[in-house]
């Protein structure tokens, strides 16, 4: 068997492709400087409980998540190269859930999956020539650096990137409310809401700090302003309770892009807390219930589904890079 | 084959999450689409390596909905109450492969399309296409006929049918009757050949012996059903067949206005005690019917004696070489009296003149006894077996110990009870079973005690098989229908109704004559019976009986369904279609119960009257 040189500078690299990437990088992306304003509704000193509302209810609501795999690190070696550089084979996915409150039913839409490339700065496309003869289709795209977190970083961009174009589409149709799970960047339509599920960060203190584990199901805190490179309200809801648990499980904070006018998304929070509750799980379907919303959790399942078997795509690389 | 499904409906395609194999496949339906259980479908595949796409044609065993997506249980409120989960209801439905064409016994291709087989494709999946000439038997769900090879039941390549079912429904005996209509009808079929093929000329002249064991549900075949209605009529229609009942003949009446195409009914039964013989039975409402009974002589020349001893306890060796020689001795000695009524005097074959090589008829000299009835031959062979003071006749005990002659003589007794078989034999002018005078003759013998019912069946059955042996000729058919085949060939034990019963099972094919057995439990059918039916028939199913060996042409979803199936509703197995169909035959025009007569004004008028004084009598 004889291969010219090129053939060898591609290669599959033994390691877990997963290895690595299981770290949520979602919460320190925008890790910059944030100052916080608690009293834009209620002076911080009186905060207390809000009762939400659903009055003004559109009788759809979305929920937009997005998904990302990686599922092969290859290792590129052309012969001018010192050492190896590695890249990334991953996959995305992103799609909606349109809940209709009134027909009671849910239906997926968009759902949408790209096999994404990613090569390090500074790598030609031309090394990856063999990667085509798997026959899967693949698009490329290069990462800032060179280090694996850059790599991981531009897939989860990717993803990101996906995600809002979905939330473009779907708020075209107007009317309705949107949920994105995770936080809401600066690419998000303005009314996109953003769903954040754990709280690694500690926004509030004092007595708007107590106001939050004493959250009932169908209350909100008040809105307080995150300021920062892209400003956003937030304000935190109970969607559900853990038995036995401490009173800060079960609370979810949503936020939205500070462009919107207070008094919208005042109107916006007072349906969240209403609205959201309903579709959270009970304790025993997920492990992370009760804010794993039950319509985010069976669209990432949908998603992961339509991204195919990663064994049978790693046997298929290793196919078309190793033995053909 | 590739140019069918063009024309043909699309229901689905085949699931990709299991695989197909060579006995079945599952079908994700399209959001149009149904399917039943016992629809057909086809699907093309194209196999590689093969020239030809493969045809794959089955039929559908079960039905199945479930939402995908769904973890857990509960998961559905969530689904269907507030709709927060977003799940996709599917329907699938599993096929189990009837065919495949051309045969390369390959599993159809997961992702396949599939359609619902109709016209041509339907046939080719029942292997309509493949039968050597097609009668209908039955009906699809959808309405149009399904075919039985008349091959496997008329001789050609098999026969007999056997009919299986729970009792109370009336459902085995009314197919059997609705089988017998269809078959019967065959010179109909012929003249509209353009429908149907030609079923061929072996069911000319087709005569059927069926006895009544149960009330008189038989005897209104020629009566119009009350409750027959414009959809049992169209089903008739769709078989090719105008539903009629079947026409009245009796002893003796013309027969110029009868009815062409038209099958003809006759109806026996024994006259009863202290009076007139044309009045048979105790219902005065039933008219038409012929008395029917045996002379002595022509119970000694059939050697019926052998029927009067039925029960399987009585098949001891010892009693039945006492019998066999009795019997042989009667042949040898009765002598028939000049009164010409059919009845005998026994004397010594010595002593008998003879004319022309027949015995001259005599008068009773003094001291012998004239056999003029069961209870006289009785004592005629007593005379002779077990006298009071004198030795038995050696020409007729032999060796035989005195225990077993007795044993003899209390059998003999109790069956010459007139409330037995007493009824049965008496003298007069010949009165037997004409089975030539209709297409179908109905012997009833419900009224009569089981030892006498095993009679009649016992010496109508030899009478039948024995009139095949000696013509040697299959056609024209004989047709037998026997209910409670486990009464007459029980799987345990032996008795003259048995042997003979497993001797036509073995022969009765080639000598043309077929037993369509009923029974409410095949397993208590001998073997020997049972497997020699190549045509079975079940209707509802006892849920035990169902699990037996005996239903292992079914499968597992026939049986399961088996047990709740409407009467109406029966599963037909045959050699030429290797899966059970299930069908539906239509209502019958007569009536098959008393009740279901259609009486006019008048005789609605009296016919509350007639019932409460037929009860008195029975």
């Amino acid at each position: 068997m004889t291969s010219d040189l090129s053939d060898l500078s591609l290669s599959i690299s033994s390691w877990d492709p997963a290895y690595g990437s299981a770290v949520d990088f979602r919460e320190f992306q925008e890790s910059d400087q944030q100052s916080l304003d608690d009293s834009v509704e209620m002076n911080s000193k009186n905060w207390e409980p809000i009762h939400g509302n659903i009055i003004d209810a559109p009788p759809e609501i979305l929920f937009v998540d997005g998904i990302q795999r990686v599922e092969a690190r290859l290792e590129i070696y052309p012969p001018e190269f010192e050492v190896p550089q590695l890249a990334l084979w991953a996959a995305t996915g992103a799609g909606a859930v349109r809940w209709n409150r009134k027909e009671r039913k849910s239906q997926f839409f968009d759902l949408t999956h790209r096999r994404v490339v990613v090569l390090p700065k500074g790598i030609e496309i031309s090394h990856i020539e063999r990667l085509k003869r798997a026959d899967i289709d693949f698009e490329i795209c290069h990462a800032r650096g060179t280090e694996f977190s850059d790599l991981q970083n531009e897939v989860h961009a990717q993803m990101a990137e996906l995600e809002v174009q979905i939330v473009r589409t779907t708020t075209n149709s107007s009317g309705n409310m949107v949920i994105a799970d995770g936080r809401i960047r600066s690419k998000h339509p303005p009314r996109t809401l953003g769903y954040v599920k754990s709280h690694e960060r500690r926004y509030l203190s004092g007595r708007p700090a107590e106001t939050v584990p004493n959250l009932d199901i169908e209350q909100r805190t008040p809105i307080f302003l995150i300021d920062g490179q892209y400003p956003r309200y937030s304000w935190y809801i109970r969607v559900g309770y853990v038995p036995k648990g401490n009173k800060w499980q079960g609370i979810a904070r949503l936020e939205v892009s500070a462009e919107l006018e207070l008094e919208h998304a005042i109107e916006l929070a007072d349906i969240s807390a209403v609205v959201i509750p309903i579709a959270a799980p009970p304790l025993y379907m997920d492990p992370r219930a009760p804010q794993n919303l039950v319509p985010i959790a069976a669209l990432e399942r949908e998603l992961r589904r339509g991204l195919g078997d990663p064994e049978l795509l790693n046997r298929k690389l290793k196919v078309a890079l190793h033995e053909a | 084959m590739s140019q069918v499904p063009e024309m043909l409906e699309r229901v689905g395609r085949i699931v990709g999450d299991v695989r197909t194999n060579t006995r079945e496949f599952r079908i994700i339906l399209d959001e149009t689409s149904y399917l039943a259980v016992d629809d057909l479908v086809v699907v093309i595949s194209d196999i590689p390596g093969l020239n030809n796409p493969l045809a794959t044609y089955g039929v559908v065993i079960e039905s199945e909905s479930t939402y995908e997506g769904v973890t857990y249980e509960t998961d559905v409120r969530r689904i269907a109450d507030s709709g927060v989960l977003p799940a996709e209801l599917i329907r699938t439905a599993t096929v189990a492969i009837t065919r495949m064409i051309p045969e390369i016994w390959t599993a159809p291709l997961a992702g396949q399309i599939v359609h619902r087989a109709t016209g041509v494709a339907r046939d080719l999946a029942l292997y309509v296409d493949d039968m050597g000439r097609k009668m209908p038997v039955g009906l699809a769900p959808d309405g149009s006929p399904i075919f039985l090879d008349l091959d496997f039941f008329d001789g050609t390549k098999g026969g007999h049918m056997s009919i299986s079912g729970v009792s109370g429904v009336a459902t085995k005996t009314t197919y059997a009757f609705f089988f017998i209509r269809m078959l019967t009808g065959a010179r109909h079929l012929r003249e509209n050949a353009d429908k149907y093929d030609a079923v061929g000329d072996s069911l000319h002249n087709t005569r059927v012996l069926v006895f009544n064991v149960k009330g008189q549900d038989l005897l209104w075949l020629d009566t119009d059903n009350a409750d027959f209605t414009d959809a049992d009529e169209s089903g008739w229609t769709a078989l090719g067949i105008t539903p009629t009942p079947f026409q009245l003949v009796t002893q003796g009446a013309s027969i110029s206005d009868l009815k062409p195409g038209i099958p003809t009914v006759s109806f026996w039964s024994p006259p009863q005690e202290g009076t007139p013989e044309d009045l048979v039975l105790p219902q005065a409402d039933r008219t038409g019917v012929s008395p029917f009974y045996w002379t002595p002589r022509e119970f000694i020349d059939s050697g019926l004696l052998s029927y009067v001893f039925t029960d399987a306890s009585d098949s001891r060796n010892q009693l039945q070489f006492l019998l066999e020689r009795i019997q042989s001795q009667l042949q040898r000695w009765a002598v028939d009296l000049a009164d010409g009524t059919g009845a005998v005097v026994l004397r010594h074959p010595n002593e008998h003149e003879f004319i022309e090589g027949k015995r001259v008829p005599v008068a009773p000299r003094s001291g012998e006894i004239t056999i003029n009835s069961l209870e006289s031959l009785k004592n005629g062979i007593r005379y002779f077996i077990d006298p009071d003071e004198i030795e038995p006749h050696p020409d007729w005990v032999g060796s035989i110990e005195r225990g077993t002659i007795l044993a003899f003589i209390r059998r003999l007794e109790a069956a010459s009870r007139i409330n037995r078989l007493g009824k049965l034999i008496r003298v007069g002018t010949k009165m037997s079973v004409d089975r030539d005078l209709a297409t179908v003759t109905v012997v009833d013998i419900h009224s009569l005690h089981e030892l006498a019912q095993r009679f009649v069946v016992g010496a109508l059955l030899k009478e039948t098989f024995e009139e095949k042996e000696e013509t040697g000729s299959r056609t024209p058919l004989s047709v037998v229908v026997l209910d409670e085949m486990n009464k007459y060939a029980p799987i345990q034990g032996e008795s003259p109704i048995k042997d003979m019963l497993i001797d036509i099972a073995q022969r009765g094919r080639s000598l043309g004559v077929l037993l369509i057995g009923a029974q409410q439990s095949a397993s208590r059918v001998a073997p020997d019976v049972l497997e020699n039916a190549s045509i079975r028939v079940t209707g509802r199913l006892d849920s035990a009986e169902s699990e037996r060996s005996q239903y292992g042409w079914m499968l597992p979803s026939t049986r399961a369904r088996a047990k709740l199936l409407k009467p109406g509703t029966m599963v037909l197995g045959q050699p030429a279609v290797p899966l059970p169909v299930v069908l539906k035959f239509p209502r019958t025009p007569w009536a098959t119960r008393g009740e279901e007569r259609s009486v006019s004004s008048a005789e609605e008028l009296f016919s509350g009257l007639d019932s409460s004084l037929s009860e008195d009598i029975e």
